[in-house]
């Protein structure tokens, strides 16, 4: 007995650190940093006035990846263009996605390099916005939460208001936002599916990350934005759509205050990245 | 549903739609219809609220659509200002509804003003004359489209930027539609939501600008109050960003898209951009834009568009390179008749022989 309980010591006490740790860097906990109170604007409100970014690989891949190569199309930038690993994000480590759902996830990802919608620059609707590679600032104001991303011409305006009926789809769907305490709560509906602009081809939804995962027009999102110090969000999104998966699942991260002093939104107008590589096919040869 | 909540978007917003040329429906926007063409802006009583933090407070969302032309008609010389009965005249005259193809969108109200011309310096309400190198510069860039062997699309950079989903333009001249802009403020910031592709952050900070070999296609711009004006200074444009203009005077109402004001040929690259928000009224506010560029223009000029509040104007979102296939089917299209015409041309060659 004795022998039993101090074999199973160490796996009890692991146990129970990890159940700490998870308890502490769960959402909306707060945890004990070093980065100051939470800013409040003078009617108590948190002030989520600022820069900020994520900091994972969320953007490759929601669920957990390794390492790797590039594609054979970045081959020739070696270790630059290699994929990088990272821990997931999602709670419970996957997707719930329906059979038929997640055999397209499978070949959405052994095709990416032609699919996914980030390489046209097409808008990415919510919540990938919030954790593609980029800075973002957000401008909060009465009745409004504005947040201008760095990507393309991507920008939100969140009214702090009861979700009304969306009068059109939009890529990035349509926001309205309350305050939960010291949690923003935003609930998003109203998106666009990419099939729309494919009417020949099987509906494609649009894309959540680079390695296939997907939603369809169905997506309803609550995104939840607590300040835990004054350099950190805790993000949350919760990701429901009946089209696609068998149940809502949720992901979180931080999000981190860009802190540099001269930091700001530059134009990353990735339309123009695109043309030589649409229409370089198209160009005029100097006739002989 | 598409149509009806489109109807609710685009033209509920305002629905005050006139309904014959002549009538002047204007609820709103009332106070000070006619605006005299000062230069510099003559200080305003009104002052504005203010921001939490002590701003004079612009935010909200602010429509400019205009059919007042850049510069004055011949018409009009001496008269900056139109006379009650002038301005009849010149509702039947020029409507101020838009007679173009997709009228149903367009139809909303235009910004009351009664002014010839947007331009107020030079005060003959015309563009100063451009220099010899900016002369030999459009003479070029003409010179080179037109020339042997040349096409009318060789490549994507034959359309203006507005086509490419890359940007719209600075200043902002006169649009006949999806002419608003959402200001926001913050402690430190500005930023101006543009209905079209672009948002504008402006920092307030007095920090100095990028370097200037760092380019953008709305340049770099740094804001500070005077007073209750909002000025904001932008320079760093790039050079790929072009006028759209033709040669003759801009004297025509309304632009649909692209920089017109600016002659085909003109870069952007020394602009020198100063731009003032004088707040005149609860729902107006005067936009006055001053270029300088001594290699462009033989004097700086300042051309002032009326902006009217409207929080009811609904923006919607601006996807444009998600449903672009214009440029692309243009320049295949462009190809293929190129290939027709070579193998017409050997054809005839084969039966020469």
């Amino acid at each position: 007995m004795r022998n039993q309980l101090s074999r199973s010591l160490p796996r009890i006490l692991t146990i129970a650190v990890t159940a700490s740790f998870l308890l502490l860097s769960a959402p909306g906990i707060p945890a004990q940093t070093p980065g100051g109170e939470i800013p409040r604007l003078p009617d108590g409100t948190p002030d989520l006035n600022g820069f900020w970014q994520v900091l994972n690989t969320a953007h490759w891949n929601l669920e957990t990846q390794v390492g790797g190569p590039a594609p054979p199309e970045g081959l020739m930038l070696g270790a630059i263009a290699a994929i990088p690993p990272g821990l997931g994000v999602v709670e419970g480590g996957e997707i719930p996605y329906q059979a038929w759902a997640l055999e397209k996830r499978n070949e959405n990802r052994e095709n990416w390099t032609t699919l996914d919608t980030e390489l046209n620059c097409f808008l990415p609707g919510v919540p990938r916005v919030t954790y593609l590679p980029h800075p973002f600032q957000v401008l909060q104001y009465k009745d409004r939460i504005l947040i201008i991303y760095q990507y393309s011409y991507a920008r939100r305006d969140i009214r702090m208001r009861e979700p009304e009926e969306f009068p059109i789809e939009q890529w990035l769907g349509w926001s309205y936002g309350r305050w939960e305490g010291d949690t923003l709560v935003v609930d998003v509906s109203g998106f666009l599916p990419a099939s729309d602009l494919r009417p020949n081809e099987p509906p494609l939804g649009n894309w959540l990350d680079r390695s296939g995962n997907f939603y369809s027009e169905g997506l309803h999102v609550v995104e939840r934005y607590t300040p835990i110090d004054a350099t950190h969000i805790m993000y949350e999104a919760t990701i429901e759509d009946t089209n696609v998966f068998t149940r809502p699942w949720t992901i979180s991260m931080p999000l981190y205050r860009r802190l540099e002093p001269n930091m700001r939104i530059m134009e990353f107008k990735c339309a123009e990245y695109i043309e030589e590589m649409n229409w370089g096919h198209l160009r005029r040869q100097p006739s002989n | 549903m598409f149509y009806r909540t489109l109807i609710a978007g685009t033209v509920l917003a305002v629905l005050v739609v006139p309904s014959a040329p002549g009538v002047v429906p204007l609820a709103a926007q009332a106070p000070s219809d006619a605006v005299t063409a000062e230069w510099p802006p003559p200080p305003t009583t009104y002052s504005p609220p203010r921001t939490p933090w002590g701003d004079p407070d612009l935010q909200g969302t602010w429509d400019s659509l205009s059919r007042i032309p850049m510069e004055r008609q011949e018409v009009y010389e001496g008269k900056p200002v139109l006379t009650d009965e002038e301005w009849a005249e010149w509702l039947v005259r020029e409507p101020p509804e838009m007679t173009g193809y997709n009228d149903f969108w367009n139809n909303r109200d235009f910004v009351r003003d009664r002014r010839t011309s947007l331009v107020v310096d030079p005060p003959d309400g015309r563009i100063p004359a451009l220099t010899p190198q900016a002369l030999a510069k459009m003479d070029a860039y003409e010179a080179a489209r037109s020339a042997p062997g040349r096409g009318r699309y060789d490549s994507w950079e034959d359309f203006r930027t507005m086509s490419r989903c890359i940007a719209a333009h600075s200043p902002q001249g006169p649009m006949d539609y999806n002419s608003a802009v959402l200001i926001m403020q913050s402690p430190g910031w500005v930023v101006m939501v543009r209905e079209r592709l672009d948002t504008r952050v402006i920092p307030l900070d007095g920090t100095p600008h990028l370097d200037p070999d760092l380019r953008q296609w709305n340049g770099d711009s740094r804001g500070h109050w005077e007073g209750n004006t909002l000025v904001i200074e932008t320079r760093n444009f790039t050079d790929k960003q072009m006028g759209t203009g033709s040669r003759r005077p801009a004297t025509t109402p309304g632009a649909s898209s692209g920089p017109s004001f600016i002659k085909r040929g003109i870069t952007f690259e020394n602009f020198h951009l100063t731009e003032r928000f004088v707040v005149v009224s609860p729902t107006r506010m005067h936009y006055y834009a001053t270029l300088e560029d001594p290699t462009t223009w033989t004097r700086p000029w300042t051309f002032m568009l009326p902006w009217v509040k409207d929080d009811n104007y609904q923006m919607l979102e601006y996807a444009c390179v998600e449903g672009d296939i214009s440029v692309g089917a243009a320049l295949a299209g462009e190809r293929m008749i190129e290939e027709r015409e070579r193998a017409a041309g050997e054809t005839a060659n084969e039966e020469q022989q």
